[in-house]
């Protein structure tokens, strides 16, 4: 069951529905029987790993919290956080680490004993861990309480609207609203449907309908030319922004359908003005968690080292990154690229600040549209290694540069695409420049709010694609 | 939370009972009136070909009518099988009779579906052609067409015993995907394009469903560039090759007990494996289940010494890109060169 799928439309309007029924006090036990059974219907087998990564979490944050010396107490964190992590690299990450070796030393002669492993991933296994990783770093920390009851600690891990593809939520802003567990009220119950209904605009009829063209194209990269490539490469950051943003708003919708308030994960990432306010726009849950648990002690760490010591903190937190979105040297080259990127923008930041400041460039609109076209070329031509092999990738890359011809044009999903792309930028363009004017679903008027709804779903039927479709960071 | 709870109803009632009702009445594939397959079935009877501006219908439907008209006659040729052998007209068998009961991505239980159909009519052949095409193995692929002629599908394996309500079209009722072709035919509607013509010729500007029970495509499909022809074949998705991670242990021994089936009957058997385009067969060969279900099939008709026209390859028949309308459907003049070379001419 998906959030497109027909069974997520009973099911969710069910959920809200007794979740406002049953007395308040269980509706933590019935929030994670429903998570639950929720990840059920992906992968019923993968529940015992979800409850044993909860074990060990909620275990090892008991027993950090009985420890009163600060040592042991970074010890026992440091043992949870191997334990938490090793599913994620037994599932993920075993076949790639057991197959580099072995390409290695089959240069000296030694072949492979060691069989590949061939289970499924667990759903959501990369967002979990990392939420329980975070969790057991916050209380040694003691920035958050240790959570006496398992059954929070469980729904904080497995709640439905974000264990499959985030955001990647943090204990000390879940726990405290899993305590109190409210009715849902009117302003947040509406709130919530807009935020899905705008969730569903854009995964169905903008990411879905570019997937089509981006799909066909990249998988077929020898029959299509350098221009066609070029084409793709730009459409495909839009795809990945409307999929993960658009499931994002779905997640953050549903949950605050209930009253409770999941941090956002995108914030119109493409109006950004240089690579390190993209990366505080785009998937901001991961980014904040990798600032927050790798980055800045990291930096803190390589502090004597200046620029440098930021810079080998930057390339070792995309180098992470990398990592978590996937066993493959492409996701490594990925992030490295993103450090590289990051890490030169860290370099010449100072004397870019200068010539903004001297000439007043950030008043004047045409530097403005520049520098947001640069950084989204910059990060479209880093998302090649996302979408392909590392080989594949460098193949597209030559192909850009070298081969000419005609774009292939796919009419009716180009024309589809553009007219619900036009009508999300139009969004995000009033959201980051006019916020407060032209409000359609804010609008104090009932009839053009109804309108609204009434448009948006129209659009979503008739542009929207409606064939099986997972959203792309599904398998993360 | 009243007014709430009324705009949220009403938007439901609205929208949900909107689809439907376009739905309904548009009806793009017509499954909710078989006026439509009617008025195609009465042309075909009178002896006329069928254009048609609309490709939507219920093909099995029509498949099945189509049978039942030629109740108790004898046929020279059987073909049944997916899109792939629709358009195998009489004009590839050197002047044999030709019941051509193919169906859009056919599945095992159609083709059983429609050797029951016949058995039932006593419609007697001699030669019976098989399209064996490696979506047949794909599990994943869960088109359930079928069971719009479930009614037939009961004595093999114990398939279609389910004859419960079909669900299928009152889903589509409520479907954004009909919803999106109901919109469509809406403007042909309009322009009053949703008609159909009896004629004499097959070729036409619209679709033709033939006398014999074959197709021909619309001017607008085939009649197009080589480029965009390639274009279709290395890019277009086919719902059918889906997924296809493995060919199916279930769907092979279903098939072997339908080939049994033929055996044991009076036709003599074929096997049609009509090749790919040259980009789609790279493309099916980089499919695990497909490439599979090609070595299945090419080993299976050896060892059960079935005959085999043509091959997956286009390389091996010497068809070129030229030969193709897109990737997996090759054009009715190359068709109609492969089945005669190879069943009368004897060149191989």
């Amino acid at each position: 069951m998906t959030f497109t799928s027909f069974e997520f439309l009973l099911f969710f309007p069910l959920v809200v529905l007794l979740y406002n029924i049953i007395p308040q006090k269980l509706r933590m036990w019935y929030l994670l029987v429903v998570s639950y059974v929720f990840y059920a219907f992906m992968q019923p087998v993968y529940l015992v790993l979800l409850s044993a990564v909860t074990g060990i979490t909620y275990g090892f944050t008991r027993w950090m919290g009985a420890t009163e010396d600060d040592d042991k107490k970074h010890k026992i964190m440091v043992w949870g956080i191997i334990l938490v992590l090793l599913p994620l690299f037994f599932f993920k990450y075993f076949n790639f680490v057991n197959e580099s070796i072995f390409s290695l030393l089959s240069l000296v002669g030694v072949q492979s004993t060691v069989p590949a492993i061939k289970w499924m991933l667990p759903v959501g296994i990369s967002f979990y861990t990392f939420m329980a990783i975070g969790y057991l770093i916050d209380v040694n920390n003691e920035e958050v309480e240790v959570e006496k009851n398992i059954g929070s600690v469980g729904l904080f891990l497995s709640f439905f609207p974000y264990i499959l593809s985030g955001p990647i939520e943090r204990a000390g802003n879940m726990f405290p609203q899993l305590k109190k567990m409210p009715t849902s009220q009117p302003t947040d119950f509406t709130a919530g449907l807009k935020l899905m209904l705008w969730g569903y605009f854009m995964k169905l009829c903008v990411a879905d309908r570019l997937g089509i063209y981006v799909d066909a194209v990249f998988k077929n990269i020898i029959q299509h030319n350098g221009n066609t490539l070029a084409f793709a490469t730009l459409l495909y950051p839009i795809q990945v922004y409307a999929d993960l943003g658009g499931y994002s708003l779905i997640a953050i919708g549903a949950a605050r359908c209930m009253g409770i308030k999941i941090i956002p994960n995108f914030n119109r990432p493409f109006f950004a003005t240089s690579m390190s306010e993209l990366w505080r726009r785009w998937h901001m849950s991961l980014i904040n968690w990798l600032t927050d648990y790798i980055y800045t002690p990291l930096s803190f760490v390589l502090r004597k080292w200046k620029v440098w010591g930021i810079v080998c903190a930057l390339m070792l937190t995309f180098l992470i990154s990398g990592i978590w979105h996937g066993a493959a040297f492409k996701y490594i080259l990925w992030g490295l690229l993103q450090g590289f990127y990051l890490s030169a923008e860290a370099l010449f930041q100072k004397r870019r600040l200068d010539v903004e400041n001297k000439f007043e460039l950030k008043k004047r609109w045409w530097y403005v549209f520049l520098s947001c076209l640069v950084v989204f070329v910059l990060f479209a031509f880093s998302q090649i290694f996302g979408k392909c092999s590392a080989r594949s990738g460098l193949a597209v890359v030559e192909k850009i540069f070298t081969n000419r011809g005609l774009v292939f044009i796919d009419k009716t999903t180009i024309v589809y695409s553009v007219i619900a792309l036009i009508v999300m930028f139009v969004k995000d363009f009033r959201d980051e420049f006019f916020p407060g004017k032209m409000r359609f679903f804010e609008s104090k008027y009932f009839a053009v709010r109804y309108v609204s709804y009434l448009t948006i779903i129209l659009l979503i039927l008739l542009f929207g694609n409606f064939q099986e479709s997972q959203f792309i960071y599904f398998q993360f | 939370m009243k007014r709430i709870l009324f705009c949220i109803g009403s938007l439901i009632v609205l929208v949900f009972g909107g689809m439907a009702t376009i739905n309904y009445l548009v009806d793009p594939g017509h499954i909710y009136s078989t006026d439509y397959i009617d008025q195609i079935i009465e042309g075909v009877r009178n002896g006329y070909n069928v254009e048609r501006s609309s490709k939507n219908m219920d093909e099995r439907l029509y498949k099945a009518k189509l049978a039942e008209i030629h109740n108790g006659e004898h046929f020279d040729f059987l073909a049944i099988g997916s899109s792939r052998v629709m358009t195998v007209s009489k004009d590839a068998l050197n002047g044999s009779s030709l019941l051509n009961l193919g169906v859009s991505s056919c599945k095992l239980e159609d083709m059983i579906s429609y050797l029951q159909i016949c058995k039932c009519n006593n419609i007697c052949f001699k030669n019976i052609i098989v399209s064996a095409d490696p979506p047949l193995f794909n599990e994943s692929y869960g088109d359930s067409r079928w069971k719009s002629i479930y009614n037939y599908c009961d004595e093999l394996n114990g398939i279609g015993k389910d004859r419960g309500i079909d669900w299928e079209k009152i889903k589509q009722l409520v479907s954004p995907s009909y919803f999106q072709a109901s919109f469509a035919d809406i403007c042909d509607m309009v322009i009053g394009k949703n008609k159909i013509n009896y004629v004499t010729s097959y070729i036409n500007d619209g679709f033709a469903n033939r006398t014999d029970g074959s197709i021909y495509y619309d001017k607008k499909y085939r009649d197009v560039s080589q480029d965009v022809i390639d274009d279709r074949a290395a890019n277009k998705t086919y719902a059918s090759y889906n997924n296809f991670d493995s060919c199916s242990r279930e769907r092979i021994e279903l098939f072997e007990k339908l080939i049994a089936e033929i055996k044991n009957s009076d036709a003599k058997l074929f096997f049609l494996t009509l090749p790919y385009h040259p980009f789609f067969y790279k493309r099916v060969l980089n499919m695990q289940g497909a490439y599979e279900s090609i070595e299945y099939i090419n080993n299976f008709s050896k060892e059960n010494d079935i005959c085999v026209i043509g091959s997956f390859n286009p390389d091996d028949v010497g068809f070129t890109k030229a030969d193709f309308y897109d990737g997996g459907h090759v054009k009715k003049e190359s068709i109609d060169s492969l089945i005669l070379n190879s069943l009368f001419y004897g060149v191989k």
